[in-house]
């Protein structure tokens, strides 16, 4: 799996320390966000026939072609390029100093939901992924086109256990994709990169709320 | 000046308002038989059909001064692939040449295509782009190209020689349909500029 950045080796802090001197050392480590890009990229253009067989014959074409530029336009470099532009800190509210691991090689799709441990072997005690599961092309024949993408943000505990979980789509509509055959597409395809942006961005909007929202952690026992 | 990354893209069969659990049931039907072919692909005498030395081999052969620009340009042909980000990011030249007349043309990708209900293709993303001695094109089109392919085949896998020898003939269809788009932007771009003058 590449990363671009080497993971803080916890492996130094040795048994002959004493465990305050442990807790007040992985309190000073930076807290990591790990980063995946989707795997998956998907097409449906629906005409008046509303979807089914027929529907799906006619527009299978069109369907190739936009998943190809969606394959083009928002493969893994582009989207881990897209997601770094944005202000991540403050989108997602990460602790000042958070360092962001991106990880090229996008994870199974299959296995989004089912695994509940950590995607990478990164021991950080303040450690948290966001992985990009879905990129989603869609016309409808009322609603217009539109690019929805599905984000999941997973926030651990120190027990290696999901803290805190979001997961939810992020969708705006475009004016420019998809090309029509013959013509310039690059200003369309740059505007696949632009769209993702604002997805996330709203995606963020309403992780932030959860994040308000959630329970306040149980105060330790004192003992 | 050749870039290729491969990709298989297959087009649902059915869409629209079918339920949930049966596209998701065909989408990961569609995954495992895609990942059961490249596994073939990779076991098999050719396991990169259209390598990027294989693309360069068929930009050789062809008469690219006269497909873009004339006799005015001298070509050269870079064999080693540009990275997706710099073709996107990089504003200026991507090679450092000097010379007051200079274009590129960039390979983005290469991807074989199964489609329902249309069969197989080849598709080729191109960039093109026209400097005036300027440190930015000033003039850039892009698009697909795409040739239908007969008998090069990824599931079942078809890879012998007469498959391997379409794919490079269905590249060098896609390169000349490039020219004609190109060629088509370049007045459609002259046109409105007049009637905006």
């Amino acid at each position: 799996m590449k990363t671009f950045i080497s993971r803080i080796a916890l492996a130094a802090f040795g048994a002959a320390l004493c465990t305050s001197t442990a807790a007040v050392a992985q309190e000073a480590a930076p807290c990591e966000l790990h980063i995946w890009p989707a795997e998956r990229m998907n097409s449906v253009t629906t005409g008046l026939l509303g979807g089914g067989l027929l529907d799906a014959a006619i527009h299978s074409g069109r369907d190739a072609s936009n998943k190809a530029s969606l394959a083009s336009a928002l493969d893994s470099p582009s989207q881990l390029e897209a997601l770094e532009s944005v202000n991540l800190q403050e989108l997602l509210q990460l602790k000042p100093g958070t360092v962001l691991v991106k990880h090229e090689t996008p994870l199974e799709r299959k296995t989004m939901n089912k695994v509940k441990t950590r995607r990478s072997d990164s021991t950080a005690a303040c450690y948290s992924e966001l992985i990009v599961a879905d990129v989603f092309y869609q016309k409808a024949a009322i609603y217009g086109r539109s690019l929805r993408t599905l984000f999941m943000l997973r926030e651990f505990d120190s027990a290696q256990k999901i803290a805190f979980e979001y997961k939810a789509w992020g969708g705006n509509g475009l004016k420019l994709f998809p090309p029509k055959e013959g013509e310039d597409s690059i200003a369309a395809l740059d505007e696949l990169v632009t769209v993702f942006k604002k997805n996330f961005e709203e995606y963020a909007a309403n992780a932030r709320k959860a994040i308000a929202a959630r329970p306040a952690p149980k105060a330790k026992a004192k003992g | 000046m050749t870039s290729i990354r491969q990709r298989a893209s297959e087009s649902n069969r059915m869409t629209g308002l079918l339920p949930e659990l049966i596209q998701r049931a065909q989408q990961q039907a569609a995954e495992r038989a895609d990942a059961q072919a490249d596994a073939r692909l990779a076991q098999s005498a050719a396991p990169e059909p259209l390598s990027t030395a294989r693309q360069t081999e068929v930009l050789h052969a062809l008469p690219l001064s006269d497909l873009f620009g004339g006799s005015d340009y001298r070509t050269v042909i870079h064999n080693e692939p540009l990275e997706s980000r710099a073709i996107r990011a990089v504003k200026s030249r991507y090679s450092a040449a000097t010379t007051a007349c200079y274009a590129e043309l960039v390979l983005v990708d290469v991807v074989y295509s199964r489609e329902y209900a249309r069969g197989r293709n080849l598709k080729t993303l191109f960039r093109y782009r026209q400097f005036n001695g300027a440190a930015e094109p000033y003039y850039s089109f892009g698009t697909w190209a795409q040739t239908k392919l007969e008998i090069f085949s990824f599931d079942p896998l078809r890879a012998d020689e007469a498959a391997l020898n379409e794919l490079a003939s269905a590249l060098r269809s896609n390169v000349v349909l490039f020219s004609e788009y190109l060629e088509r932007g370049r007045q459609s771009t002259a046109t409105n500029n007049g009637k905006s003058e």
